[in-house]
């Protein structure tokens, strides 16, 4: 009778860039998802180059107001005679690439607007979550009856209050995004974290007697990443979505950088003299958005096909 | 059901005083010197410092949110001596405030130094008196008297010496001696359901906010029966059909509306109806409050707009929730003993999968709001969200605050609404 020897096979870890592609990967099995990220990455592609080269510089006046498209300026001017191709490009920077620090400095940070103020409603958000769904009890009938009180009037006026509280700019958008998503993230991560806490990996933690921030941050919070990440991806998309709204009501990101909420704003006012000028910055954040949820329909559909 | 009722009332309430808080919060931090936008630029430190003490502003924020949410008359009552009324106005149709002295209403005013009387008579007029008034003594020797003045407030006069006021009115700034020295604006508060009034206009906030309502539940109301219909429909003919091509199409389509911003829909709906085709006003121009009724096509950019936003996300939640119930073994059953697919799809599946977007449209009423306050503002639209719009953008609290524990309000009902048609669609689950 021969004894099953444990095939004790040298587990050799894949390599950490081998697990990362594989990750990366999903997002290739699904068409959807493909087209999502080459719109998305096409507008990162834009805003880079546009750091190191516009047509022409995005805030002179050189040419004529109000030119359709031509030669020289693929998609005309506006109404101060500047470049749209040129503004275009560099509108994507404040929104994916940097963030202007307020004071006289003029300090850039790198990320755009619409990231950081993601990744604020992402801490702020997982935080209260994952408190509210440890802890339980008071904690959780406290923190969630304000959380409802955020949900239940619209991100609108909390956008137009805090904005006009505050002077214009582009902290206190990313502020704004902060409070107006933190309450959704925290639904999702509280959701997330009732089911997780449940496992046993969680008891033996208790059992070890780790702290509960310990449990919270690097047990639970973990393990609920996957659709913690689709969801961000969506907030980014409608984070945007409300930056070119802000822009469009006349209180979003301040000039002079050009922002193409403003920019559709501006060129609405001169819509009889030339029709061309809403197009380009309205396309752009139309299309930007709808990568973003394209992006994350698809990944979320191939990692809920892994689930079943 | 009643409990549940009677908690979600407590819920509603307990929002109301968050939402209520935190937006005061914001106003009281960032309006800065409202008068200068009410007075404009030009006045001086003097005209503004005079207005702000009319207002009521000096008085610290705190007591402020009091007397917003529980009005101050019960304040201004032991100061003045004698029970406040208010008495409709038979002329404008306004509050008055008055003191209930021994039965008579009474006003006073200063002239020269001395108090005069005023005492309403029953049409509604007043005459006025030279009745000696009680002066009282404070610690510094300075007599002084607190009674209510002729523009509903409570205030406090020092005898002998009238404070140099800043009046406005239509003409503009008129100086003035005999003025109060204190004032506190009565007012009944929110519990008593007297909102304030606008520092835009000097009015209740009421009279302008009524017909702003009425205009955007037209707005949003045919937009929502256009959209509940389509959207439902489009979803599940494309979650019966999961993978075909009509499905991908909606699928996409839909996606694309929703992630479109409002602004950018309408901003492309102007351009291709308005300009290019010239067959709507491209510009809507709003000429009397009743616009809308004289002028139906003025409406059809705006619902457009906001049909087009939300007809893609309720369409993608009933597929969603189709592609669902279709999955599920009943419904395989169902196909496989041979019922036809038509009956399958109206009688077995349809009233599960309307579940989850039902519940989704009652939660998403905010998001609607968000998306009037774009539309109203593309077309110009009088109506709530533009209401809020300038009111937030002003600074002006009672205005801010009264539209939004509105729409807090609409959205605990909607929420309610929800609930309720989900016990209605799943007998299973009860409300205890």
């Amino acid at each position: 009778m021969t004894v099953a020897q444990p095939t004790a096979t040298v587990s050799s870890k894949p390599s950490r860039l081998k697990k990362a592609w594989e990750g990366i990967s999903i997002v290739f099995e699904s068409r959807v998802a493909t087209v999502g990220l080459i719109i998305v990455l096409f507008w990162f592609a834009l805003g880079i180059i546009s750091l190191f080269w516009t047509p022409y510089p995005p805030n002179a006046n050189l040419f004529e107001q109000n030119l359709p498209p031509n030669t020289t300026n693929w998609l005309g001017t506006d109404h101060l005679g500047r470049d749209i191709t040129s503004r275009l490009m560099t509108g994507t920077q404040v929104v994916l690439l940097k963030t202007r620090l307020p004071g006289d400095l003029g300090i850039v940070i790198p990320g755009g607007v619409a990231l950081w103020g993601v990744f604020g409603a992402l801490v702020v958000g997982a935080f209260l979550g994952l408190n509210a769904a440890y802890r339980g009890g008071w904690w959780d009938q406290s923190i969630m009856q304000v959380l409802d009180a955020l949900v239940a009037f619209p991100a609108i006026v909390l956008y137009l209050v805090i904005i006009t509280a505050f002077e214009q700019g582009d902290v206190v958008v990313i502020f704004a995004i902060t409070i107006t998503g933190a309450p959704g993230v925290a639904r999702l991560v509280r959701s997330l974290a009732l089911d997780i806490k449940t496992r046993d990996y969680i008891r033996a933690a208790e059992t070890r007697g780790e702290k509960v921030s310990y449990i919270m941050f690097k047990e639970i919070f973990p393990n609920a990443r996957g659709p913690i990440l689709v969801d961000a991806m969506l907030r980014v998309g409608y984070a945007i979505f409300m930056i070119g709204t802000l822009g469009f009501l006349g209180i979003g990101l301040p000039p002079p950088d050009p922002d193409w909420g403003s920019m559709v704003n501006e060129a609405r006012k001169f819509i009889f003299l030339n029709p061309w000028g809403v197009i380009p910055p309205a396309v752009a954040i139309a299309s930007l958005v709808v990568g973003l949820n394209l992006f994350a329909d698809g990944l979320r559909e191939e990692l809920t096909r892994y689930q079943k | 059901m009643a409990r549940f009722l009677f908690r979600s009332a407590i819920s509603a309430i307990v929002t109301m005083l968050i939402v209520s808080i935190t937006l005061f919060f914001f106003l009281e931090v960032g309006s800065g010197d409202v008068t200068v936008k009410i007075l404009g630029i030009e006045s001086t430190p003097e005209q503004r410092a005079s207005y702000r003490a009319q207002l009521g502003l000096n008085a610290p924020a705190w007591q402020r949110y009091v007397d917003w949410l529980a009005g101050n008359d019960w304040r201004a009552k032991n100061q003045v001596g004698h029970p406040l009324v208010s008495v409709t106005n038979q002329m404008t149709g306004e509050q008055e405030w008055w003191a209930d002295v021994d039965g008579t209403l009474t006003r006073w005013t200063m002239e020269d130094g001395r108090i005069l009387t005023l005492q309403r008579q029953p049409d509604g007029t007043a005459s006025a008196r030279i009745i000696s008034v009680d002066w009282n003594t404070d610690e510094n020797g300075e007599e002084f008297f607190w009674g209510v003045d002729t523009k509903n407030n409570a205030v406090k006069w020092v005898r002998g010496s009238g404070e140099t006021v800043w009046v406005r009115t239509k003409a503009g700034f008129r100086k003035e001696g005999n003025g109060p020295r204190e004032y506190i604006p009565l007012r009944k508060g929110l519990i008593r359901f007297d909102a304030g009034k606008s520092l835009q206009t000097g009015r209740p906030v009421a009279v302008t906010l009524i017909p702003r309502v009425r205009n955007t539940l037209v707005l949003a109301g045919i937009a929502f029966l256009i959209v509940m219909p389509l959207a439902l429909i489009l979803g599940i003919i494309a979650g019966i059909n999961e993978g075909k091509v009509i499905d991908r199409t909606i699928s996409i389509v839909g996606l694309t509306l929703t992630a479109t911003p409002e602004f950018v829909t309408g901003i492309f709906l102007i351009l291709i109806f308005g300009i290019w085709l010239q067959v709507v006003p491209a510009v809507a121009l709003f000429t009397s409050p009743n616009a809308i009724f004289e002028d139906p096509s003025l409406l059809i950019l705006p619902v457009l707009t906001l049909t087009a936003v939300e007809l893609g996300y309720i369409a993608r939640m009933t597929r969603a929730s189709m592609v669902e119930v279709m999955d599920t073994a009943y419904i395989r059953t169902a196909i496989i003993k041979g019922m036809p697919r038509r009956r399958v799809v109206l009688r077995h599946a349809l009233r599960n999968a309307l579940m989850a977007p039902i519940t989704i449209i009652m939660l998403h009423v905010n998001w609607l709001i968000g998306g009037v306050v774009v539309v109203e503002a593309i077309f110009g639209y009088p109506g709530l969200g533009s209401y809020i719009y300038k009111a937030a953008v002003f600074g002006d609290p009672n205005a801010v605050e009264a539209a939004a524990m509105l729409l807090v309000i609409i959205a605990v009902i909607t929420r309610l609404l929800g609930d309720l048609a989900y016990t209605f669609l799943n007998p299973r689950i009860r409300y205890a």
